[in-house]
């Protein structure tokens, strides 16, 4: 179905977003998932290897999140709010020939992982646990036969939707949004790429960044994220796919979710479900001071504005490295259910309520305040136990009285 | 009043951006433990770090020069004393949330020096402890590539790690299959950074500076102090520690520290503050 309309747009874009999240937070959740050290049974060879996945996956992951922004700006520029809540996992899509599952490292995953990276025209890897023949799958002898610019097999079909839909709508119709509304390159990760869009031209040219992006161009396959899955399948294969992964479940959650397309692993141990909860918490807060950053569009003369708006991006970048992603590897160490038993909990990325800011501009402070106060008395509790969480809490506590000194123009 | 000057090389083996600060192998960022290695503690060593890797400075800190009322002592019994941190210390940026790049508190800052059984002690105490971290903040970030090599002696790091790692190479063909993998790691490391005009080797020449104020309570958990301040009560207001951290060697994880100790005698009369905006010396006080 062509899109020739802003509400299709916003409706193609509102998926394209469902779809980057989705994909991050599974690239995270098995990057996450990894063995650290030797008393995991790790050699100190395979600890190597173990961290050099762990972090080629993280790098895919991030710039996954640029892709996201990217889409983001896209919906700001004509006019529409961000996107950045996400269905529940497991989930089937209409775009991918199986689900989304949240997955242990493993070649299940790795696998899942190059289909949804698979360039237009490159043949299906081989299925989880076939023999790998490392000639046939090196990108740059698949990029002689591959046809240019490469695209998505699957997502790449929408896309090159979505771009119609910015081609067909006029554009001087079609771009209403106010440009300070969109994020701009100036994250400290310079993974993320992001750029800015203005007119028909350059929301083309950002389309073409997220597709070709992934699957590199024919010159440099090997910096796509298919070529760098590839080289960890074709790596942990020759490495007899030993036991690279904590005993994390597939799909993990603190509650059945009725929106879910499949079972799910409910966590048990109490204090690893108090533990997943906080973690789940502080994700949601990360997304919820995205979608106010993104809800904000200072004027050039008001330096307050985009103070706060500055205040905003840069607590959204740091509770994901000071919390969030520390949470999630305490997840990873605590029980399932039975101590005793090895199964481990893992990070379920469940979003709790909707991703949505309040429709009265003067409570969303207050209410982001709240949210925060929460996560540090939540944290001060479990740190008793867990000294690591106790620190979270204070970092979120100093982050907190920072963010409240900016609401009410102290700072 | 007594000045001790200080220095020598100090390690703190830390994650870096973007990892969290206090991941413990390092896997963004540059800084790692390689394979085998202990993990990231983030404590700022002036003396015997449970850990240093191959071919690096020896860490130690230790008095090079004691002044005493305005005249050098060269016999005073803190010259050659060692100088530690107790407590842990830490830089605590925490990804930016207390303190960007740069600019991190030290905190807890227990300076300890010490001669055999001897020591003489004194912390940083924060003015609120609910927040003891910001008013510790480094107060300077300088580059200073002449200073950084007086003070080292090194006009280049490139050459110590282009010389580290031909050492290191050589040292490939006898390492066992379990060292292998973070020799393998380290001269990566070396190679990569060297290739690119020496990489994060681009930090030597910078130094970040802090000057704080000593405020608990004095001696209580030092032995022999009097000792070591022969003929000296030293006063119970704050001493002043200023001090800087250089010539950051991220293969070594180790810097140089240089420093001053300033302690007062008890019925010192300190001069009097000048007026608070910039001082010059022609301003009327």
């Amino acid at each position: 179905m062509a899109i020739d309309t802003r509400e299709e747009l916003i409706n193609a874009l509102h998926e394209a977003c469902e779809i980057e999240h989705s994909l991050l937070v599974q690239y995270l959740y098995t990057a996450l998932s990894v063995k650290k050290g030797l008393d995991e049974g790790l050699t100190p060879h395979q600890q190597r290897l173990v961290r050099d996945w762990q972090a080629r996956m993280l790098v895919i992951a991030r710039e996954e999140m640029g892709h996201l922004g990217i889409a983001c700006n896209l919906l700001a520029a004509i006019g529409a709010p961000a996107k950045l809540d996400r269905p529940a996992m497991p989930r089937g899509t209409g775009y991918y020939p199986f689900s989304f599952d949240l997955l242990p490292f493993s070649d299940e995953a790795l696998y899942k992982f190059l289909v949804f990276e698979l360039p237009r025209g490159f043949p299906p890897p081989p299925p989880p646990g076939a023999d790998l023949d490392a000639r046939e799958m090196q990108p740059a002898a698949l990029a002689s036969v591959a046809p240019e610019p490469l695209e998505y097999e699957y997502i790449g079909e929408l896309y090159a939707k979505i771009a119609d839909g910015f081609r067909a709508i006029p554009q001087g119709q079609l771009f209403i949004g106010p440009k300070t509304a969109q994020t701009a390159n100036n994250w400290s990760d310079r993974m993320l790429d992001i750029r800015v869009v203005t007119d028909r031209a350059s929301a083309i040219a950002a389309i073409e960044n997220i597709i070709t992006d992934g699957e590199g161009t024919p010159q440099s396959t090997d910096r796509s994220h298919y070529s760098g899955f590839l080289e960890v399948r074709q790596r942990y294969f020759a490495e007899q796919r030993f036991d690279a992964a904590r005993r994390v479940p597939k799909n993990p959650a603190t509650r059945v979710n009725p929106e879910a397309d499949g079972p799910v692993t409910l966590i048990k141990n109490p204090m690893a479900l108090r533990l997943t909860e906080l973690f789940n918490a502080n994700y949601g807060v990360m997304l919820l001071m995205l979608q106010h950053y993104f809800s904000l569009a200072p004027r050039a003369d008001d330096a307050a504005a985009e103070t706060r708006r500055r205040a905003l991006q840069l607590s959204s970048q740091r509770i994901m490295s000071v919390a969030v992603r520390p949470l999630a590897e305490e997840v990873t160490k605590a029980p399932l259910d039975d101590p005793q038993a090895p199964e481990r909990a893992g990070p379920s990325f469940e979003i709790y309520s909707d991703v949505a800011l309040s429709p009265y501009p003067g409570a969303r402070w207050t209410i982001l305040l709240e949210r925060l106060d929460a996560l540090v008395a939540e944290c001060a509790d479990l740190g008793q136990e867990l000294p690591r969480v106790g620190a979270i809490g204070e970092t979120l506590s100093i982050m907190r009285g920072d963010l409240a000194a900016v609401a009410s123009g102290e700072l | 009043m007594l000045s001790a000057t200080f220095a020598g090389w100090a390690q703190c083996r830390l994650a870096t951006d973007p990892d969290p600060y206090d991941e413990p192998r390092g896997v963004s960022g540059y800084m790692r433990a390689y394979a085998g290695e202990p993990d990231l503690d983030r404590v700022v060593h002036f003396q015997d770090p449970p850990f240093r890797r191959t071919h690096t400075p020896e860490i130690g800190i230790a008095v090079r020069s004691v002044c005493l009322h305005g005249t050098e002592d060269s016999a005073h019994p803190l010259r050659g004393a060692a100088v530690h941190l107790l407590d842990g210390p830490k830089f605590e940026g925490r990804n930016g949330v207390i303190a960007e790049d740069g600019s991190e508190p030290i905190v807890p800052f227990h300076l300890c020096l010490k001669q055999g059984s001897r020591q003489l002690s004194r912390a940083t105490m924060p003015s609120d402890p609910r927040s003891p971290y910001r008013e510790f903040n480094a107060t300077n970030f300088i580059v200073d590539p002449g200073f950084i090599e007086c003070a080292t002696n090194i006009p280049s790091l490139v050459d110590v790690w282009r010389n580290r790692l031909s050492l290191l190479e050589s040292e490939h063909a006898g390492a066992s299959p379990d060292e292998r993998p973070a020799l393998e790691e380290r001269t990566a490391f070396l190679r990569q950074n060297l290739a690119r005009q020496g990489g994060v080797a681009g930090f030597f020449p910078v130094r970040m500076v802090w000057d704080y104020q000593l405020r608990s309570p004095v001696g209580r958990r030092d032995a022999g102090m009097a000792e070591l301040l022969p003929n000296f009560t030293p006063t119970e207001e704050p001493w002043r520690v200023a001090f800087w951290f250089g010539g950051w060697d991220a293969d070594a994880q180790a810097f140089f520290v240089g420093g001053t100790l300033e302690i007062r005698e008890v019925n010192e009369v300190p001069l009097a503050p000048l007026i608070k905006r910039p001082e010059r010396m022609t301003d009327i006080v």
